[in-house]
Order: structure tokens, then C-alpha cells, then sequence
């Protein structure tokens, strides 16, 4: 299953291939094409998401109101839901099938610029060599930069973990909600910093790995970014900006 | 294990902004406390019984 998969992105690859006649162009067609047919899943999903950031004030009065009370204030919050008709396509379970999805690509690409397959084909497209890591530097910086926009795009998120609610009686359970706070905590700070370290990451990733992943990588975030913005407009990044635009004013 | 999930828990925000950035969208956990709460508590109070319980709930997770 998972090799006939991935042998059937190779062959998809291939066959653009033979249609464009160029490496570094064919794996863009293919990454539209793959985010193309995408979009039908993503976009109720995407359109989900904006209507619950709209929804944030009443959740936080229902939070107020329900406070302590996880069970009804779920239920509270399944009839808001309901009411604005909001369906939140959410679980593990979709998020394993994307990241399962994602070894396969990865494996695609990897085996398609092998040189094997490569042997007869050119592979330079504009100043690189597809089969090799970027000697100009100029892809990973723009895969880290294009990952730094959208992360900002998407920064407020929707979802905003809910903290234990320390009300039990005996200390030694109170001192271990505390402790559990404590991490919590931590990990939301660090969750904030990753929004930095991640494009950071990603370049360093997209130094090492052949100039075609990383124009995969590329391609694929300025598509989420086009649909971010026709979804739900700039988000963080126009606070970003005006905040730019302040500071140098001063 | 426990360790296991708590670098889960660091990184998804990372994971959730790359699987944006290659899909442009990500699905979140719709359980409240999340599967991977769960499954930690679970495995804290019942050890191997629990980590299969935290299994049967990813599994519900849809």
C-alpha cells in the first residue's frame, strides 16, 4: 500500500515530467496539482476555523459561565456550534492519515531525484541543480521566510488550552495541579517561541536536503498562504505590520 | 512513554504550523483534556491498562 503509493507519485511525477520537460517545473506542477485537489477537503475546514475565531467571545462567556464544569461547558459549546453551523473537522486520527501522506511525498520526491531515474533528464531549473542542496542559499531562506509569514498569518489560533481547574481539596493533588500548570505553562511559551524557531528550522532543514524538496517545501507554503489570505485575509500579519509601521514612525 | 508525550506536546504547535504550511490546513485533537492528556494520565494511574485505554480514545478521534 504504502510503496504503490508512493510509486504512483513517482510515476504522476515522471509523466509531468515528460509533458514539461523540465525537473524543477514539473515538481511544481505537481505540488499544485496535489494542493489543487486538496482544496475541496481543506477549504470547509479552513472556513471552520475562521468562524470559530469569530465565535472566541462567546466561547469565553460560556467558559465564564460554565467555569469548573467541563462536561456542560462542552455541551454549551457543541450547541454554539450547532447553532452558527460549525462543523470543526478535527481529530488525531485525519492528522496521522496527513502526516502518513507526507512520508509518502517525502519518499516520492527523495526516490524521483535520485539519479537512476534522474539519468537522462536535465536537472537544472533556473540557477539550481535540482538534485542538490541550493549553493545559493537563496531557496532555504525563502522556504523559512514563506514558513515565518504564514506561521504569523495563523498565529492567534483558535485553539487555546483550557488550564486543570485547581479546586481539590487534599494538597498533595493541589501541589500536582500546580505542577501540571507549571508545564503547561512552559510548553505554551515555547509553543509561542516555535512560531521563530520553525522558519528557523526549516531553513537549516532545506540546506541539507536537494534543491527539489525545497522547492516543493516553497511552493506548497505560498499555496497555504494564498489560501489563508482568500479565507480569512492576512490575519497576524497586518498587526505585525502596523507594528512595523509604528516603530519606524518613532 | 511519558517523556514521549510531553516532546509531542512541546512540538505540536510546530507540527500543527508545518502540516498548514503542506496542506494548508491541520485537524486539532476535538477531545477536551486532548487524547494526549489522556493517554499521560492514563498511563500514570494504570500503566500498560492505561496506555490502551489512551489508544481506544485516539481511535474515537475522528
Amino acid at each position: 500500500m504504502f510503496d504503490t503509493l508512493t510509486q504512483f507519485f513517482l510515476n504522476l511525477l515522471l509523466s509531468i515530467n515528460d509533458f514539461v520537460g523540465n525537473l524543477g517545473l514539473s515538481i511544481i506542477f505537481l505540488t499544485i496539482l496535489v494542493r489543487t485537489v486538496l482544496t475541496p477537503l481543506t477549504l470547509p475546514s479552513l472556513k471552520a476555523r475562521k468562524k470559530i475565531k469569530e465565535l472566541q467571545p462567546e466561547l469565553k462567556k460560556l467558559k465564564k459561565k460554565f467555569k469548573g464544569k467541563a462536561l456542560e461547558m462542552q455541551q454549551a459549546q457543541a450547541e454554539l456550534y450547532k447553532k452558527y453551523n460549525v462543523n470543526p473537522l478535527a481529530g488525531c486520527i485525519p492528522q496521522l492519515v496527513q502526516i502518513v501522506f507526507l512520508v509518502i511525498l517525502y519518499r516520492a520526491l527523495t526516490g524521483f531525484l535520485t539519479e537512476q531515474v534522474t539519468n537522462n533528464i536535465n536537472t537544472n531549473f533556473l540557477w539550481l541543480n535540482v538534485t542538490e542542496p541550493d549553493s545559493k542559499y537563496i531557496l532555504p531562506i525563502l522556504a523559512g521566510l514563506a514558513q515565518l509569514a504564514l506561521s504569523i498569518m495563523i498565529a492567534p489560533g483558535a485553539e487555546v488550552e483550557d488550564k486543570v481547574p485547581n479546586k481539590s481539596k487534599s494538597k498533595k493533588v493541589q501541589k500536582k495541579n500546580e505542577q501540571e500548570e507549571d508545564v503547561a505553562e512552559m510548553a505554551a511559551s515555547m509553543q509561542q517561541q516555535m512560531i521563530y524557531i520553525l522558519p528557523f528550522f526549516t531553513m537549516i532543514i532545506a540546506l541539507q536536503f536537494p534543491a527539489g524538496l525545497a522547492l516543493y517545501y516553497v511552493t506548497t507554503t505560498l499555496f497555504s498562504i494564498v489560501q489563508q489570505y482568500f479565507v480569512s485575509g492576512w490575519g497576524g500579519l497586518k498587526t505585525y505590520y502596523l507594528r512595523l509601521k509604528l516603530k519606524f514612525r518613532k | 512513554m511519558q517523556i514521549l508525550i510531553k516532546i509531542y506536546q512541546v512540538f505540536n504547535k510546530a507540527k500543527h504550523h508545518l502540516l498548514i504550511a503542506f496542506f494548508g490546513v491541520s485537524f486539532t485533537c476535538k477531545h477536551r483534556p486532548t487524547c494526549s492528556q489522556y493517554m499521560s494520565r492514563q498511563i500514570e494511574q494504570n500503566g500498560i491498562k492505561g496506555f490502551f485505554r489512551g489508544l481506544r480514545r485516539i481511535l474515537t478521534c475522528w
